[in-house]
């Protein structure tokens, strides 16, 4: 195999070990890159798209590898951004470091919980479930006027980090020559925890409770352990994404915890294609891409190129979304050629 | 006595309420029930009725004062246009989302949900507009115990009652009825047995549609029309959903009415937790029988 | 082709007028509020750049708070096109516009602005309504050094409790409503013995419950609050809410319920007799008469953050005439507040530029505007605007619904004005600090 089919296969999820890791380290190392070569404002979007990434890898821990469609996914994403929001404005912690933990424990938390309620249900119910709880977590975060300053949001000061203070760094020097490393930093670690994951026998009982949850039950898998566990993984997932989204955005809303938030979290998974471990990533980057052009473009009637689009996507690709798409066209061009 | 006219007055408030979410939740648990289909955009329907009715009145009201003749008679036409366009729309577009995963379905819908309320706002404009004569003055008002209330209320109160009896009509009395029953146990079978199951998606789909836009028209004199109007609407046909259980027509009504009761007394005295009942009560429900009270029934019983 | 004309003659008197007062200021090397910023006399005179100014508009174009939205970027386009087919600012310089739907969230703006305020090279910002929007852009046009006026946004504690130099705002605080009425309630309707309040649950709603409550507290401390409700979100329904207030019976009822959720509201509560032995105000909602049309009641009270009715003083104000007429012949209805502020943030930006032009010669940098800004006195067509500083400081206004034979809706009668000191907080003090002071 020569390096390109190697990475061919990688892109194509086949773990031909060398070629993954080969693919892994050119993607850091472009990762890395992006500040040297685009813009300010082209790095905070590629640097958004980065935490919309994390969320989604971990959000489709439960919707492609367990087969749960949760509609309310934005409550841990926005949970975490609050827990950082909140501890900024209402502690001394000024760690960052501390404050992303915090933010991921939070979540391990409300993920135990939420898990531990939603257990029983399934399918569409499991969605209106979650999409119910999520909602209740929107209504409480909106009402505290007090605390948490209601719809209005609240603003999040750029943290420490180890010995650094950045009080007096500009945006754009503090994005493109700091946070955006820890930011490619944490996505690469995500990838690369993730990947184990899915590829250990955990990730594999989850696969089968996808296919076939009765059958996995009746094999001994103990089924709603094993959900519960994805969601503790796929809720602390989502508090990281949420803090750090918290921190380089600089306010945070109740809106990334309204159900219509969430709505755009499935959108954004399915759009990628969820039977893909990285197309989720490339469904958030698109969804972003397209979002901004359009309302850009089209102030007008923005919504009718996403929905429509949206309505295109599931109806034409499913599982597959636009990257397991654009992968079966390269195995099929492959195999084309090997017949010429 | 004040007070018990006022809990009355509020009994009314709810059930006036809990009309227009039947009248939309209907059609949204019965097409899952028997179609097999979540269909989001659902609600839409409402907002089509409410839009159609404002242009059909204001073009009308150049040539006739006769507001409530007019009213009654987009009562009458304006759902029977939508039912036709919406089993039109159903044959177009929800047919090819009809076989794939619920899901998927939920987010097929989700899409033509936005893209409708864009393509709405493209033709009407992105703020409110109401019929330029006096609707609710028109009807008049009955004083309940020295309290002045609204005829317009108790009116569609009595559209909601009869919208309750027409499914029960068309189901009992015809033949239909053991189709869409039979659909809703088992789609299969139908087939096999050879039943021309057709007309009763159609019919479905139709009524489901007709009855929301009745629920638009009905909005209308008493708030206004604008694009995504229909959202708090479809979020509630969820609750209805959950809590009646899928696809079942007395569940559909009991929800309707707890919702209503929970949103109208809510409102009225405990408004701060009021938002947060409905979801909660979606949750337990969920929680503790996730089929809903009367869910796994079929849809008469 | 003549009203433009007029409408820049009166501009050209207004920088007039201003840059007496103005003078002296541009030459103070400490640069006023804003500490030891470098003068711009010491800088090189600089020339009137030859490529167009970027405007941007970002203003909500869908979901409810498009009622604001849509009609400032209306009142945008028609500004727009009458300045570039006048040369452009300072006659010269075309405007490049930008339209953007800020309903798309603040999640996106936050980010489209960042563009704005470096590649994109952006030189004004406007708009936005949603107050968590501009709370979150303002941090970073502030960063960025992106002059940026928000319109509708109406929170009250925007200024005092941060240290901007590029923020303003030409929208009064909402305390212009909310004091507005309660000082009505205090002049001109005495025999009031019991209040209530109905607002919407978030903080835009809660803030005018809170500001009312202690206006009335302070100008009429014998008046019982006897009701404090709040309504879902722009809901529709509000027959539950009408009722209770029924129950509770008071005199006067304040709100600032607006758009699809005050039509309903107005329209159930005239249904079940509220308004039949209750004075009602409605602070901000004055563009729901023209939606409502015959069918809004007689005699409620109106407001619209400041003196926003478009026929008050439509004889006396030659720039209120001509907006007025220019906007309706254009879109077949008469302009709200939402307009009136978009005219009013764009003209404040406008002449700060050539006022500065006109003053030290050269043309303006982003922060020399901003010095510019807070000094510069308008004309706009809902009165004169002197030296507003951070924000405008309107009249407060309160009209009565009437029956009118002219148009067919409901015409404002029975003027009700205070004067700007007495609804406006100075940009630094907070505002119920300041109610307190009353």
């Amino acid at each position: 195999m020569n390096v390109f089919e190697r990475m061919n296969d990688a892109v194509a999820g086949k773990s031909s070990g060398v070629g993954v890791r080969i693919g892994f380290l050119l993607g850091f190392v472009a990762l890395l890159a992006v500040p040297f070569i685009f813009s300010y404002s082209e790095v905070y979007t590629i640097a958004w798209m980065l935490t919309l990434g994390i969320l989604v890898l971990g959000y489709n821990v439960l919707l492609g590898y367990t087969g749960l469609l949760s509609f309310g996914h934005g409550a841990f994403y926005g949970s975490g951004a609050y827990t950082v929001a909140m501890l900024l404005r209402y502690t001394d912690i000024q760690s960052m470091l501390v404050l992303l933990g915090s933010a991921v424990l939070f979540n391990l938390l409300l993920a135990a919980v939420i898990g531990i309620l939603s257990l029983r249900s399934n399918e569409v119910y499991y969605a209106l479930l979650t999409l119910a709880l999520a909602q209740i977590i929107y209504i409480f975060v909106s009402q505290q006027y007090n605390l948490t300053q209601g719809t209005d949001g609240l603003p999040v000061e750029s943290p420490h980090f180890l010995m650094f203070t950045f009080e007096e760094l500009s945006l754009v020097t503090y994005l493109t020559q700091f946070y955006y490393f820890v930011i490619a930093i944490a996505f690469v670690g995500v990838v690369a925890l993730l990947w184990r994951i899915i590829r250990s026998p955990f990730g594999l009982t989850l696969k089968t409770l996808r296919e076939n949850s009765s059958r996995a039950r009746s094999t001994g898998v103990a089924v709603n352990r094993y959900r519960w566990y994805a969601t503790l993984v796929s809720g602390m997932v989502a508090g990281l994404a949420g803090g750090l989204f918290a921190i380089l955005s600089g306010h945070v809303t109740p809106d990334l915890l309204n159900w219509l938030y969430s709505g755009e979290i499935v959108f954004m998974a399915v759009f990628g294609g969820v039977n893909t471990f990285i197309g989720p990533v490339v469904g958030a980057a698109t969804y972003i891409f397209i979002r901004q052009w359009a309302v850009a473009n089209y102030p007008s009637f923005w919504q009718l190129i996403l929905g429509g689009m949206l309505f295109i996507v599931v109806i034409a690709f499913r599982d597959d979304g636009i990257w397991g798409t654009v992968r079966k066209l390269i195995a099929y061009a492959r195999q084309w050629q090997k017949r010429r | 006595m004040a007070n018990l006219t006022n809990i009355l007055i509020q009994l009314f408030n709810g059930v006036y309420y809990a009309s227009f979410v039947y009248l939309v939740a209907v059609g949204f648990s019965l097409i899952f029930g028997i179609r097999d289909l979540v269909n989001i955009a659902h609600a839409m329907f409402l907002t089509a009725g409410a839009f159609l009715s404002v242009t059909a009145i204001g073009i009308a009201t150049a040539y006739t004062d006769a507001f409530i003749a007019l009213f009654l008679g987009s009562l009458l036409v304006i759902p029977v246009v939508v039912a036709v366009a919406g089993i039109a729309l159903d044959r177009i577009v929800f047919r090819r989302v009809e076989d794939i995963e619920h899901n998927y379905q939920l987010l097929a819908t989700f899409g033509l949900t936005l893209a409708f309320t864009d393509i709405i706002k493209l033709i009407w404009g992105a703020s409110p507009i109401s019929m330029s004569a006096r609707p609710l003055e028109s009807f008049g008002s009955v004083f309940i115990n020295g309290s002045q209330y609204p005829v317009y209320n108790l009116f569609v109160i009595a559209v909601a009652g009869i919208a309750v009896l027409l499914p029960f009509l068309i189901f009992k009395r015809t033949k239909m009825g053991k189709i869409a029953q039979a659909l809703a146990e088992d789609e299969e079978m139908t087939a096999v047995l050879g039943l021309n199951t057709n007309l009763v998606r159609y019919v479905v789909f139709g009524m489901g549609a007709g009855l929301a836009a009745v629920a638009g028209i009905l909005l209308v004199p008493a708030t206004s029309a604008y694009p995504n109007m229909s959202l708090e609407y479809a979020l509630l046909g969820f609750a209805v959903l959950v809590i009646g259980g899928i696809g079942n027509l007395r569940g559909a009504i009991v929800a309707s009415l707890l919702i209503g009761i929970i949103q109208g007394f809510g409102s009225a005295y405990f408004p701060e937790y009021q938002l947060v009942a409905v979801f909660l009560l979606m949750a337990v429900v969920l929680m503790i029988k996730p089929e809903g009270i009367y869910g796994g029934q079929g849809v008469l019983q | 082709m003549t009203n433009r004309r007029t409408v820049l003659k009166s501009i050209g008197a207004t920088a007039g007028i201003t840059s007496l007062s103005g003078c002296a200021l541009f030459n103070n090397s400490n640069g006023g509020d804003n500490g030891g910023e470098p003068s711009p006399s010491e800088n090189v005179e600089q020339e009137i750049p030859d490529d167009p100014v970027k405007i941007v508009f970002a203003d909500m174009q869908s979901g409810p708070g498009a009622v604001f939205g849509e009609r400032a970027i209306n009142a945008a386009k028609l500004l727009v096109q009458d300045i570039n087919e006048n040369g452009g600012i300072l006659g010269e310089r075309q405007i490049d516009p930008t339209y953007l739907d800020s309903a798309a969230g603040s999640e996106q703006m936050t980010s489209e602005v960042r563009s704005l305020g470096t590649e994109q090279n952006a030189e004004l910002l406007t708009g936005f309504t949603s107050s968590a929007t501009a709370l979150a852009v303002a941090s970073i046009s502030e960063d960025l050094g992106l002059p940026t006026i928000f319109q509708n946004t109406g929170a009250i504690e925007m200024f005092n409790e941060n240290d901007f130099q590029y923020i303003f705002r030409s929208g009064g605080n909402l305390a212009v409503d909310s004091v507005t009425a309660a000082r009505l309630v205090a002049d001109r309707l005495p025999e009031t013995e019991t209040v209530a309040t109905i607002n919407e649950d978030y903080v835009y709603g809660q803030n005018h419950a809170e500001t009312f409550t202690a206006a009335i507290q302070q100008l009429r401390p014998d008046i019982e609050v006897v009701a404090t409700r709040f309504t879902e979100f722009q809901a529709q329904n509000h027959t539950s809410h009408v009722s209770a207030l029924n129950e509770a019976n008071p005199d006067f009822i304040y709100s600032s319920l607006w758009g699809g959720a005050g039509v309903s509201f107005v329209r159930q509560a005239s249904a079940q007799g509220l308004f039949d032995d209750t004075e009602m105000a409605f602070g901000a909602a004055e563009h729901i008469i023209q939606t409502m049309g015959e069918d809004m009641p007689d005699g409620l009270w109106f407001g619209g953050r400041g003196p926003h009715w478009w026929n008050f003083q439509y004889d006396v104000n030659p720039l209120r005439k001509q907006f007025a007429d220019r906007y309706h012949s254009e879109y077949g209805e008469w302009p709200t507040q939402a307009a009136f502020h978009q005219w009013f943030s764009l003209y404040w930006y406008v002449n700060a530029v050539e006022e500065y032009y006109t003053i030290t010669g050269g043309y303006p940098s982003k922060e020399d505007v901003t010095r510019s800004l807070l000094r510069t006195s308008v004309h706009t067509p809902a009165g004169f605007s002197k030296a507003p500083g951070r924000q405008a400081k309107p009249s407060g206004y309160f009209g009565k619904t009437t029956s009118s034979d002219e148009y067919d809706f409901k015409n404002l009668t029975d003027h009700f004005l205070a004067a700007p000191e007495m609804v406006n907080p100075p940009d630094s003090v907070g505002t119920i600090d300041w109610i307190e002071t009353l």
